[in-house]
């Protein structure tokens, strides 16, 4: 089972749409997953919990579990790609 | 699209010139909060907030923002959706030190979690579509209604 730790600003609106996008592609995938959605600042509290994180935009934090940014699911702009991340970051 | 239909008609609809950001947010928010809305904390949430994840976005080389802050603040969903007569400049959420002009801004007040869910997939997929080209011609909310029905 992976956890995927999605934020966003407000842990409300894009974040939203990036775990809808993320847990069909998962589902696709046959990937078992779990997610935790919050905002950009409560990541730390969950992150010991991760095994990816994505996010609406790019953090100056740096953490240990590989991090996508997944606002091409809002934007429309090199969605492939994020997608291919993302399973391959959860693949093994 | 039935639940973005549903946000935007119990939302607003706002078409004009506005100097700035701040300018656009403080006229929008005391229309908002006149007309229960929001709470009088709205106003500065959402500027703060705009500072800190800002909300400008670039799609099919249109510029928008999807300003919104904690439910915390809100009394009623909604969409408010606001045409500029002159592009605003709005930091942009995957890039915060970049400026992109806006042309579009949909105001999200967000009650509830739930009841945004499928209105907001419902937006993007809206967004990405050919209609939304369209969409900076609207002059009234009957207007976006008719291009997001299709």
């Amino acid at each position: 089972m992976k956890t995927i730790i999605i934020a966003c600003g407000a842990g409300v609106a894009t974040s939203t749409v990036i775990t809808s996008y993320v847990t069909q592609l998962l589902r696709d995938n046959n990937i078992e997953h779990r997610i935790i959605q919050c905002s950009l600042n409560e990541v730390r509290m969950h992150i010991d919990k991760g095994d990816l994180l994505v996010t609406s935009m790019p953090l100056k934090e740096k953490y240990d579990i590989p991090t996508v940014l997944g606002i091409s699911f809002l934007t429309g702009v090199e969605v492939s790609k994020t997608m291919e991340d993302i399973v391959s970051y959860l693949g093994n | 699209m039935e639940e973005l239909i549903s946000l935007i008609e119990s939302g607003k609809f706002v078409k004009g010139s506005f100097k700035d950001k701040e300018d656009f947010f403080k006229i929008v928010s005391d229309k908002l909060f006149r007309e229960d809305y929001v709470s009088e904390k709205f106003l500065e949430k959402i500027l703060d907030r705009e500072i800190v994840y800002p909300t400008g976005l670039k799609i099919n080389n249109i510029g928008i923002s999807i300003p919104h802050c904690d439910s915390e603040y809100i009394y009623k969903n909604g969409i408010l959706i606001a045409i500029f007569d002159n592009p605003i400049q709005f930091n942009r959420m995957d890039a915060p030190e970049e400026l992109i002009d806006v042309n579009i801004s949909f105001v999200l007040l967000i009650k509830d979690k739930e009841t945004h869910l499928l209105a907001l997939q419902q937006l993007i997929i809206f967004i990405q579509s050919q209609q939304f080209d369209n969409l900076i011609k609207a002059e009234s909310q009957e207007d976006v209604l008719k291009l997001i029905r299709g």
